[in-house]
């Protein structure tokens, strides 16, 4: 079994105060293996996105631990934090609000090698023209701007971002939730490309079991903050053990349009 | 951009309105030859402000009772005053301290409302909480009040102006200021910038200021005029700098009791203010349009 590369030991976060707490996650813990996609699922609110917080330390945990490769981001040194912060990158969900509207692509991508540092005027160069033309982007975008291009395209440099102070580890927060469903697959299919090329760790998140199935080998169900229930993704599609994944998989849409189309119909008048 | 009611005659709600009523009784519709108009007149306006500063006609503040109210005309163009003195030199003479004056009061107040309302943001939240509640505190204290207590302890003088509208209108621009802030830092851009671990002051500079600051520009290029027509109004009420300055307000305050006889003396000085408010008001507007949230969006 490959080795562990981040691990996530009870982790607890609550939001708010006095009456209006609210324990967005509550004793999760998982693994994510070096070299894995790890599927990380659950409805809207679920927690998703706040474990994907404290990782990057955009949220500090109430309790409970992470562990990247021996670096415990909460008691790192600085040497050690700066590997981490490399290390460990993050793929928005909102390509349209990531990226910063006055700043061109080419500067966009620079930004994170200029921040942690230590990548040569050349090298910053080199690094940004091989993953745009891995991603299929041109030289000539690097001088527009975030508006010029369509959610996809701005996805698609999102990742590039992301990729290119070299991290091993690839979190994607719901990547293509924002993006319209025809380029969702071409977006997926980049991420999956990129995890083999560059051999990265990925944990994606999803509410979309459709997804994942296609994607990982893996899977983590968050159901209000507690994990419902995790293992390969081949087992718990063919005998999921928890109801909540049960529910979750009677959510996935149908191969079949008029049977998703009255299925969408019943459940909007079920919401009535 | 919200505008509350706590400050209804705030000079950025003046400036607004007139430069829309402006644009509505030229046409309504926004065409660039009205913007291209509106700033080039902005531009003149400033430069006859410098220039007046030093050089006019006639000596604005030579009396000679001998050639009092002389109507306009042949050697006086705008006439002269009481005391004889030529109402177009005093009017130029008076620009400088009405419209670089009240350009230097936005600027402050601007520089001072985003330098507070920046910190504030880098502070603990408690720190913040209280500067935006003195904020408030601030901008429910009428500038008139406030300029006539300075006048009353300082004696009239042009600074008391300043000073009251400086205090009193820095507070509404950090108040802008700080809910533009708080949007920007939530925003994911700034926030893929923080999980590198940038600093919180380069994250500042290179990403929250230059996308937060847009709507900084448009208040307070909204604010000039209305800073004009305030400024002005004070000096009226004799708040400002005492006989003979040649200021706006103060002119048509000693042009009042010759309205009847001698117009031209208050006339000239009032028409001098609306077209001020007019220009910087569309130019303001067209500031505005230039940077519309919904152009930058797309
Ligand atoms: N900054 C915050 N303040 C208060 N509540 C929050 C905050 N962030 C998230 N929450 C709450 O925590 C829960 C989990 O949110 P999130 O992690 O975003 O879920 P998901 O990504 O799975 O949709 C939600 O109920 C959300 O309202
Ligand atoms: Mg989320």
């Amino acid at each position: 079994m490959p080795e562990v590369l981040l691990r996530v030991a009870g982790l607890r976060k609550r939001f708010g105060r006095g009456h209006g707490v609210h324990q967005a996650l509550d004793d999760v813990s998982f693994d994510v293996r070096q070299g894995e996609i790890l599927g990380l699922v659950g409805e809207s609110g679920s927690g998703k996105s706040t474990i994907i917080r404290c990782l990057v330390g955009l949220e500090k945990e109430d309790s409970g631990e992470i562990t990247y490769d021996g670096i415990n981001p909460a008691a790192a040194s600085k040497a050690e934090l700066r590997r981490y912060r490399r290390e460990i990158q993050l793929v928005f969900q909102d390509p349209y609000s990531s990226l910063d509207p006055r700043m061109t692509v080419g500067q966009i991508l620079e930004e994170p090698m200029l921040v942690i540092g230590g990548f040569s005027a050349r090298e910053r160069r080199d690094r940004i023209n091989e993953l745009i033309h891995l991603v299929g982007l041109l030289p000539e975008h690097l001088a527009r701007y975030p508006r010029d291009f369509s959610g996809g395209q701005r996805q698609r440099i999102a990742i590039v971002r992301s990729l290119v102070v070299g991290p091993r580890v690839l979190l994607c927060d719901e990547p293509v939730s924002a993006l319209d469903v025809s380029v969702q697959a071409q977006v997926l299919n980049l991420v999956k490309d990129m995890q083999r090329r560059l051999d990265l760790t990925v944990l994606f998140v999803s509410h979309d079991l459709a997804v994942v199935k296609y994607l990982c080998t893996r899977l983590v169900v968050l159901d209000r903050g507690v994990i419902a229930e995790a293992g390969d993704v081949p087992a718990i599609y063919d005998d999921p053990q928890a109801p909540y994944t049960r529910a979750l998989m009677e959510a996935v849409p149908l191969p079949d349009p008029a049977a998703e189309r009255a299925r969408r119909a019943r459940r909007q008048e079920a919401a009535r | 951009m919200t505008d509350d009611g706590a400050s209804v005659v705030s000079p950025a709600a003046i400036g607004r309105s007139i430069g829309t009523a402006a644009r509505r009784a030229l046409g309504g519709r926004r065409f660039p030859l009205l913007d291209r108009i509106a700033f080039a007149l902005v531009v003149l306006l400033v430069l006859v402000a410098l220039v007046g500063l030093f050089v006019t006609p006639h000596d604005p503040f030579m009396v000679n009772t001998g050639q009092a109210f002389l109507p306009p005309g042949s050697g006086h163009l705008l006439g002269t005053d009481n005391v004889g003195r030529d109402v177009l030199s005093r009017i130029l003479a008076g620009a400088g301290r009405t419209l670089l004056v009240a350009v230097a009061i936005v600027l402050c107040a601007t520089v001072i409302g985003v330098l507070v309302a920046s910190a504030a943001a880098l502070m603990p939240r408690w720190i913040d909480e209280s500067v935006m509640r003195a904020c408030d505190i601030c901008m429910s204290l009428p500038s008139l009040v406030l300029a006539l207590g300075l006048a009353a302890s300082l004696g009239p003088s042009m600074m008391s102006i300043v000073f009251a509208m400086i205090a009193t209108s820095w507070p509404a621009t950090a108040r802008l200021m700080r809910n533009i802030l708080r949007e920007t830092l939530t925003s994911s851009y700034v926030e893929a910038a923080r999980t590198l671990g940038m600093s919180r002051l380069r994250l500042m500079r290179r990403h929250v200021l230059p996308n937060s600051l847009d709507a900084i520009y448009v208040q307070a290029s909204m604010e000039i005029s209305g800073t004009i027509v305030m400024i002005s109004g004070l000096a009226f009420l004799g708040v400002g700098a005492p006989p003979p300055s040649p200021d706006w307000g103060s002119l048509i305050a000693q042009g009042q009791n010759h309205i009847t006889t001698a117009w031209w003396i208050a006339l000239f000085p009032g028409l001098a203010i609306t077209l001020a408010a007019i220009a910087f008001g569309l130019a303001g507007d067209a500031v505005r349009s230039a940077v519309d949230p919904s152009s930058r969006r797309s």
